[in-house]
């Protein structure tokens, strides 16, 4: 094992130091000795053990705390807490290192994750869209409309259905404003409201008073629809009686934060955990998941896109209690202006 | 737009390999009195310390006014302007209320202090609140809400911008509990913002805008006005529904305690009697009488008028006899009433060498002590060093100890004082476990916590007087009113 830890240059440099400190401390303790003995130079010794106090001290500062700050980073990059703590590295440990954590960026270049997430989002919408159960439940919904006559339903729901896949298809590299977003989840319930009917409650709630202003504000496309998505199929669906979904909307000067709270069935805790854990390490595994575990995919999705975009301060936290519901609070930065591309 | 007053994001902080608090997110913005239900006490203290200063972490952001204060990458361990009131003061005892405020505070540069302007300026801060606190008067001298303003007021004065309110339920009274919220109210819709921890989501849903469920560490849910309703709170808590009672025992028509027309400077004319086995609880309002309950049943004075009996006999006369069987327990009783020095088995055994003389030279009687709370009290029993045991362990150690010396009455000071959630529900078994052995239990209480879920009867002290009566099927009634 000893042989193992050798290997590191970290583990043979610290034992350089510690022997040359040793080493340091001896000549000076023999120094010591002989002033002692023969009376002479105490004072330069003792100037000498205050230089190598301050010495100590400044090499604390100086190398100890910013080489344990490097350590803990490059730790829990490993452990999966962060991606973007190596690129911000304060202290690298060489040149050389700094080269090879951009060579290592550009390898892993954000962009093309992004890309991939923003593909994924428009895929896991599409695909939940396409899947027969929708496409039956809705046109049967159609079709049952049709027989009791009501046009005027009939055509409601055809232009929720047309103008949701139309805005989920189209341009999801572009920040979109926040009304947008409610526009569609708006339709999004209209669509589902033919399914679920009075079972199925959505509200949206704005926590301030300048309401206009904060539509305006904007934020990547497709973020809250299969977040509200999740909320009806893992959480109302399944609950016996009415399911009530709440999108709270409150601003601050520097963040635009998102919960949608659903009192569906909820989740365990393992479970919970389980998702959180993935929430915070930033990984493509959920790309390729196998059909068992994809539940919960499409929010890992959105949490990553935020992240990519905006940075590790942002993104996504669950708050789930099995039969009281879940909270899903979304944090963004505060962008106005006009569409941009991202 | 709300201004942000502190973010935690995802913060991690482990301490020895426990992770006290685990992946914790809580915002608070101005102006919010946001409530903090602990439903267990891990991480309670570091979260509380990582409020006031940017202490490492191991992974997480802290921000404070929109700022980046903490992060997992750099911790400055700089201070944040955040005070924190709760039942261990942070004043200074030997100096006056003023001094306090004003002298002690950074950024005080004045060289000569004038008491009259000290004086004025508090003037102006007790008349906006409507209180009255004498400016030169000693802190030692103020009651527990008196000290409690003055440290909302210092903080108000020093400009925290976030005040963490702990426990305060703990050791103040139910009537001075309502000013306080008052003066929360008050300071919130100027500006300033509150972090209110307390082990009751009652008290919480009283005062708070938002309230988070804090479990081992990690915010559970945050609920909104809107959520404050029990139904929610239940798949959080154990169930504190009340259990049936152990059997009461009626022993004459004294009773085994009784209080016949006793007047004290603060106690006026009260008279009950409490019957073998049976569990009361005296709620004080204004946290007056007591201190006086306390002083009379430990001897140290003597009622004006009026008459005390303990199982029929006069306790006035017969005081140091019938003392044997009383018992008290304090209020934290493993801080104040165990001995770490002493073993488990030797601290089990402390009062009942005034039953059995020869208790600690024969050590056959301490063996079948242990023999027989084995079972009670599992393998803990035989441990040397009490200091390594948890909190659990610990207060069986203090009611059993009671348990085995098996007194007439014992008198429980505030006992789920402090207490998390898990811990009201293992201490509300050991209260029964006493009255199974037909011990009367007093309880004497200044916020009613958990009581009612072990008492037979409530009584309500209101300026020293017995105000009101509820027996068990009348407790609904206290609540509404409440």
């Amino acid at each position: 094992m000893k042989r193992y830890q050798s290997r590191f240059l970290s583990r043979r440099v610290s034992l350089f130091l510690l022997l040359l400190f040793t080493y340091i401390c001896l000549l000076l303790l023999a120094l010591l000795l002989i002033a002692v003995s023969s009376k002479d130079y105490i004072v330069l010794l003792l100037f000498g053990f205050l230089c190598l106090a301050g010495l100590l001290y400044f090499g604390y500062r100086w190398v100890w705390l910013p080489y344990q700050e490097t350590e803990k980073v490059l730790q829990l990059f490993a452990s999966g807490y962060t991606l973007q703590g190596i690129y911000e590295l304060r202290y690298p440990f060489s040149p050389k290192m700094e080269n090879t954590l951009k060579k290592l960026k550009a390898h892993l270049n954000t962009n093309e994750l992004i890309s991939a997430t923003r593909k994924q989002a428009q895929y896991l919408a599409l695909q939940n869209q396409i899947n027969p159960h929708f496409l039956y439940n809705t046109l049967e919904g159609i079709r049952g409309e049709a027989i009791a006559a009501g046009l005027d339903n009939v055509a409601e729901m055809t232009e929720a259905l047309a103008t949701f896949f139309r805005y989920t298809i189209s341009n999801v590299e572009n920040l979109v404003t926040l009304e947008d977003e409610l526009t569609n989840i708006e339709n999004y319930y209209i669509i589902q409201q033919y399914r679920f009917g009075e079972r199925l409650n959505l509200s949206i709630v704005y926590d301030c008073e300048d309401r206009e202003e904060i539509l305006k504000y904007r934020m990547p496309k497709l973020t809250l629809q299969p977040i509200v998505e999740n909320s009806i199929f893992h959480g109302i669906e399944r609950k016996i009686g009415r399911g009530n979904i709440r999108i709270k909307i409150e601003t601050t000067p520097k963040r635009l934060i998102i919960t949608v709270s659903d009192d569906g069935m909820g989740m365990e805790e393992s479970r919970l955990r389980e998702l959180n854990e993935k929430l915070n390490i930033q990984s493509l595994e959920y790309v390729n998941p196998d059909g068992e575990k994809k539940g919960g995919i499409a929010i890992i999705n959105v949490n990553n896109r935020i992240k990519l975009l905006f940075g590790e301060q942002y993104g996504i936290v669950l708050y789930s209690t099995v039969n009281v519901g879940t909270d899903v609070e979304i944090t963004l930065p505060l962008i106005a202006g006009e569409e941009k591309r991202v | 737009m709300k201004n942000e007053i502190i973010r935690l994001e995802r913060v991690t902080q482990i301490a020895d390999g426990v992770t006290l608090l685990d992946q914790l997110n809580l915002h608070i913005f101005q102006g919010e009195i946001m409530g903090l239900v602990c439903i267990n006490a891990q991480g309670q203290e570091a979260l509380i310390r990582l409020l006031c200063q940017n202490v490492p972490i191991h992974y997480g952001y802290v921000y404070f006014q929109g700022n980046l204060v903490n992060n997992y990458e750099h911790s400055s361990m700089s201070v944040n302007r955040v005070s924190v009131i709760e039942q261990r003061s942070r004043l200074v005892e030997d100096l006056t209320v003023a001094d306090n405020i004003f002298v002690l505070r950074r950024g005080f540069k004045q060289y000569l202090i004038h008491p009259g302007i000290l004086e004025e300026q508090l003037a102006r801060f007790t008349e906006e609140l409507n209180v009255h606190i004498d400016a030169n008067e000693l802190v030692a001298n103020l009651s527990f809400f008196e000290k409690c303003v003055v440290e909302l007021l210092k903080a108000v004065v020093t400009g925290a911008k976030l005040i963490v309110i702990r426990d305060i339920s703990n050791f103040i009274s139910a009537s001075d509990l309502k000013i306080i919220h008052d003066l929360l109210r008050h300071y919130a819709a100027q500006g300033l913002s509150f972090l209110y921890i307390c082990n009751h989501h009652e008290e919480a849903f009283k005062i708070c805008d938002h309230v988070s469920l804090m479990e081992n560490g990690k915010v559970r849910k945050v609920l909104d006005q809107t959520n404050f309703h029990d139904e929610i709170i239940s798949h959080y808590t154990l169930d504190f529904s009340r259990i049936d009672s152990p059997a009461i025992h009626k022993s004459g028509k004294n009773g085994i305690l009784k209080f016949e027309h006793v007047f004290t400077e603060t106690i006026k004319d009260i008279s009950f009697t409490v019957e073998k086995g049976e569990c009361v609880v005296f709620l004080d309002m204004n946290n007056t009488a007591l201190g006086d309950i306390l002083r009379l049943m430990n001897n140290e004075m003597l009622p004006l008028s009026g008459k005390i009996l303990l199982d029929g006999s006069d306790w006035k006369e017969n005081g140091s006899r019938l003392k044997k069987e009383l018992c008290f327990i304090e209020e934290n009783p493993i801080r104040a009433m165990l001995f770490q020095e002493m073993s488990y088995l030797d601290n089990l055994c402390f009062l009942l060498d005034q039953k059995r003389p020869f208790l600690w030279t024969n050590p056959s009687i301490r063996k079948s002590v242990a023999q027989e709370y084995e079972p009670l009290i599992g393998t803990d029993i035989y441990a040397d060093d009490i200091t390594k045991l948890t909190p659990f362990s610990l207060y069986n150690l203090v009611y059993y100890k009671v348990h085995l010396y098996h007194p007439k009455v014992v008198l429980c000071v505030q006992p789920f004082s402090g207490a998390d959630m898990y811990l009201r529900h293992h201490l509300i078994g050991l209260i029964n476990r006493l009255r199974e052995r037909k011990i009367a239990v007093v309880i004497l209480a200044v916020s009613i916590s958990d009581s009612l879920v072990v008492a037979d009867r409530l009584m309500v002290i209101e300026n020293g007087r017995l105000c009101r009566e509820y027996h068990s099927e009348e407790f609904h009634f206290f609540r509404t009113n409440q």
